[in-house]
């Protein structure tokens, strides 16, 4: 894992749109015939679905939907106090062992969407406190967890058309920059999405969500 | 072949137009160095965060006509982060020509990666100020110092007495607070 995540995640996907784009172009010179078949059906299927397919890592859940119960979560969560102030000399360090007990506690309040849940891997996370990117202290804890449901809660906006599904996945966006780590770490971008969400802009939406969200 | 993490900085940027997640193996390879370069030399992590961006995007860009012949891939891709620092000097902002090339969106960075960099670039600093330092006391050093092991430890490793590894440590960090100092 990289110091930098969001920019590694960024070139990885620049690097396959960049050169991925051009091997497919090569076949296209190879294929003209099968291309203007390929064309029409890419225009009619442009038409029929104005928005971009669902991220294959979500699968919306008909049956399962936002409860009343998730959105008073999501209000309670972000009116929390906010969190001591981060002094990474000074943070008192959670052992490797327990990074997954400590971490299920602290998901405990957050608000998830119906079906899906964070499967972050804390017990791969590295135990020697001078690798880069182990984590280590509870305030570095949360601020991932309390990310990590933002993406999930944004992937869930993306992965469903419900207008009702969509304004509770937008309300709980409304209140995930008021989350205790994030209001301090990241408010400005979670506001953004926020934004996007509640003005149903899904086209943007795709476009600025955060590197981190992908693969989720 | 074996793993992509097995290889070489040239092979991997070879490799990247037809295997794109090469680019990835050798990002994370160089990735704190970079970033910890960028921070000594601008003092600011967000700065710092910008021109490696901006770096790694140049090489991506760059990788199909990276010619192993010409020279080290690190040497090359240093020679691009130079390049974009001198050009953030010149121009009093940093270029973003490549990463709108690759359409890579803006990244928010916030105080725990703020931490990071600078921390980075302490360390960076801390191994350039050990380079100047005869090689035994830069052994001795980075042995206790960084890699906290214990006297006994390295003097076997050195195959001599600890005094003389605690001579050496203590001479090579009163060398290094006087280098820090007239730095500063």
């Amino acid at each position: 894992m990289s110091a930098f995540p969001a920019l590694e995640e960024a070139l990885d996907q620049a690097a396959h749109r960049h050169y991925g784009r051009k091997r497919r172009r090569l076949r296209w010179r190879l294929a003209v015939p099968a291309l203007a078949t390929a064309a029409v059906a890419a225009s009619i299927a442009l038409i029929a679905r104005p928005e971009p397919a669902a991220p294959p890592s979500v699968k919306p859940q008909p049956a399962a939907r936002v409860t009343v119960a998730t959105l008073d979560r999501s209000r309670a969560y972000a009116r929390r106090p906010d969190t001591p102030k981060y002094d990474p000399a000074h943070q008192p360090r959670v052992a490797h062992a327990a990074l997954p007990a400590v971490a299920a506690r602290l998901r405990q309040p957050i608000p998830y969407p119906p079906g899906m849940s964070d499967d972050f891997d804390w017990a791969a996370v590295p135990s020697d406190p001078r690798d880069m990117s182990s984590i280590g202290n509870a305030l570095e804890m949360q601020s991932l967890i309390e990310f990590r449901a933002g993406c999930l809660w944004l992937l869930y906006w993306l992965g469903t058309t419900d207008p009702r599904e969509r304004r509770a996945a937008a309300s709980v966006l409304a209140d995930v920059p008021h989350f205790p780590r994030l209001r301090v770490t990241g408010p400005r971008m979670w506001r953004r999405i926020a934004e996007l969400a509640a003005a149903g802009d899904a086209l943007e939406l795709r476009a600025i969500q955060p590197g981190q969200c992908h693969g989720m | 072949m074996g793993s992509m993490e097995d290889w070489p900085d040239e092979e991997l940027l070879t490799a990247t137009p037809a295997t794109p997640a090469a680019f990835a193996v050798f990002y994370r390879r160089h990735e704190a160095a970079v970033l910890g370069y960028f921070m000594r030399r601008s003092g600011n992590a967000e700065i710092a965060a910008d021109l490696a961006a901006e770096t790694f995007a140049a090489a991506l860009l760059g990788a199909r006509r990276y010619e192993p012949e010409r020279g080290e891939a690190i040497a090359w891709l240093y020679g691009i982060a130079r390049h974009r620092l001198m050009r953030s000097l010149e121009q009093g902002r940093v270029e973003d020509r490549a990463r709108r090339k690759l359409a890579m969106p803006r990244l928010e960075i916030d105080d725990e990666l703020v931490d990071r960099i600078e921390r980075l670039g302490a360390e960076e600093r801390a191994l350039e100020l050990l380079a100047k330092l005869p090689p035994d006391q830069a052994q001795a050093v980075r042995a206790r110092v960084l890699d906290q092991r214990s006297y006994k430890d390295i003097a076997a490793s050195v195959q001599t007495s600890e005094a003389v590894v605690r001579k050496r440590v203590s001479r090579g960090l009163h060398t290094l607070r006087a280098l820090a100092r007239s730095r500063s």
